[in-house]
């Protein structure tokens, strides 16, 4: 499988602090990747510095064999990596097919003249495209209310709102920072079911979350972040046997006083 | 009282209620990204002088002068907009409002704008019709792009600009394409106005008069076009209304805007709202 993101040796630092710390890691085309961590770990922050919101003090990332180093997070974007956001980041005034056509909107291809005489090629963009995002409402169960504003769904639904959103920008790489947190069991199920269809499809997928299930159940490889340093990197079950992991999630085990 | 003498009474207003519908359309697109500008009246301001400059000293037809015009306020946009668009929120008003002052002291000083005495005696050359025509292309303009991609980036970028960007939107330029847009409708809207008022003085495009405009946008809303329209009409015809107020007049336009802003804060245009009470009822 070829390589598709390669960070090395990612530093980021916030006036004195470290928030990350020589982090490395890649993620091959169709792989579903999984970065776990205590809370604080640096994780949120490295989805910061591969879309261009931060700029790393040391280190580089590749997509697509390209560096990403200095490049605006919208052409970023267009390279093809989509995210959704922990704490959600919705257009919540805006209906929820107003959203996914949001994401649409670097591959609308129609000129400014198109879209003042409303030309052909404009009227055929725009009604595919309204087709293509109720497509994608649907994929994700959103379909029955694609005409209410997005500010009026359930935490969940916002969730999925955000998936459908970023799968509409058609990336090559999704990062996912915590997709089914706030969902219940049947919802996480079906959020792991798309994440497959979309592994299926050779999408490649980079998550962030806290439910361990979840993440073992799906994820091929994972990297473990603590204090903003990589304590393990491997195969699910490699990474839930590993010491180092155990000892940041659990505390380490005190020897008894004789 | 017969139709002719009706409109000689009443066109002057009747033409402001279009062409101060235009200026209510003009900021409400870059209120639509979230931008709040307060150079609007400089723009009318702009596109006045020039094309009366056009006609009184240089003689040029009417629509030659409004092109110029036009094109006058769409030139300093462009230039005021690369630099000025990189603030937001509050600096942004803040630098608007220092270049609308900058033209109006401009106006006040040169020669050619005929300084504190302003320019007398333009021809009156404003038709009813070509404030129709120029406020019906300005909706229709405004209603192609609502309907289109660049609609609803302008409406991401004003919900969250960092999640739109993180979409593949380039920001920087739809911001500047809504800012210029709007230049270039306050100028055509400037053009208009100084063609069936006389004279023009550097007064008229203060700070007050970009307050007005804003006020005309906040109070239809801007969710919709029909609201900037109606919001311009209203703030236009209330001071004939309250005439009998005299002085007053400015504090009922504050006590209107305050009692809007409190219990009606989408604008006087807001269908879900009035929707909503048609269901109750």
């Amino acid at each position: 499988m070829p390589e598709l993101l390669n960070l090395t040796g990612m530093s980021l630092e916030f006036g004195g602090v470290r928030a990350l710390d020589q982090v490395s890691l890649s993620v091959h085309t169709g792989q579903i990747y999984g970065l776990i961590g205590p809370n604080g770990a640096g994780k949120t922050s490295l989805f910061n510095l591969i879309t261009g919101l931060y700029r790393p003090s040391q280190g580089e990332i590749r997509f697509k064999g390209d560096s990403l180093l200095g490049i605006a997070p919208q052409h970023i974007a267009q390279r093809g990596i989509a995210r959704t956001f922990q704490n959600i980041r919705l257009f919540a005034e805006m209906t929820l097919i107003d959203n996914v056509m949001v994401g649409m909107h670097t591959h609308l291809a129609y000129r400014f003249w198109d879209l003042l005489l409303r030309s052909r090629p404009f009227r055929h963009a725009e009604v595919q495209a309204r087709k293509q995002a109720l497509t994608l409402l649907e994929r994700v169960g959103l379909s029955p209310y694609a005409h209410a504003l997005a500010g009026t769904l359930s935490y969940g639904n916002q969730r999925k709102l955000e998936i459908a959103r970023a799968l509409a920008m058609q990336p090559q790489l999704l990062l996912l920072d915590e997709p089914v947190a706030g969902m219940n069991p049947t919802e996480k199920n079906d959020i792991q079911d798309l994440i497959r269809s979309l592994r299926a499809q050779h999408l490649s997928v980079l998550l962030i979350e806290h439910d361990m299930r979840f993440v073992m159940g799906l994820c091929d490889a994972l990297t473990v972040l603590d204090f903003g340093r990589v304590i393990a990197q491997g195969s699910p079950q490699a990474i839930q046997e590993n010491p180092a992991v155990i000892a940041a999630y659990l505390g380490e085990e005190v020897p008894h006083a004789e | 009282m017969n139709w002719a003498d009706w409109w000689a009474t009443y066109s002057t207003l009747v033409l402001s209620v279009g062409v101060y519908g235009m200026m209510a359309l003009s900021i409400s697109l870059t209120l639509s990204c979230g931008l709040l500008t307060l150079a609007n009246a400089a723009f009318m301001g702009i596109g006045a002088y020039v094309s009366a400059i056009a006609t009184t000293t240089f003689d040029l037809p009417f629509s030659e002068a409004l092109l110029l015009g036009t094109l006058g306020s769409t030139c300093v946009a462009l230039l005021i907009g690369l630099p000025v668009l990189r603030l937001s929120g509050v600096y942004l008003a803040m630098a608007t409002l220092g270049f609308g002052e900058v033209v109006r002291i401009l106006l006040l000083n040169l020669d050619i704008t005929g300084g504190p005495l302003g320019l007398n005696g333009i021809p009156s050359l404003t038709q009813w019709w070509h404030v129709l025509a120029a406020l019906l292309g300005t909706v229709f303009l405004l209603q192609c792009l609502r309907l289109s991609r660049i609609g609803r980036a302008f409406e991401a970028i004003r919900e969250d600009e960092t999640a739109a960007r993180l979409m593949g939107i380039s920001t920087h330029p739809l911001k500047l394409l809504a800012f210029v847009t709007g230049a270039s409708i306050a100028g055509l809207a400037g053009g208009l106005n100084a063609h069936y008022t006389f004279t023009l003085s550097p007064g008229n495009f203060g700070f007050e008069n970009a307050v007005d405009i804003l006020t005309m946008a906040v109070l239809g809303g801007i969710r919709g076009l029909p609201g900037p329209l109606l919001g311009g009409a209203i703030i236009t015809l209330l001071p004939e209304v309250l005439r009998d107020l005299q002085e007053y007049r400015m504090a009922a336009n504050g006590l209107i805007l305050i009692l809007v802003v409190l219990f009606l804060p989408q604008g006087l245009w807001d269908l879900p709202r009035i929707r909503g009470w048609f269901k109750r009822a």
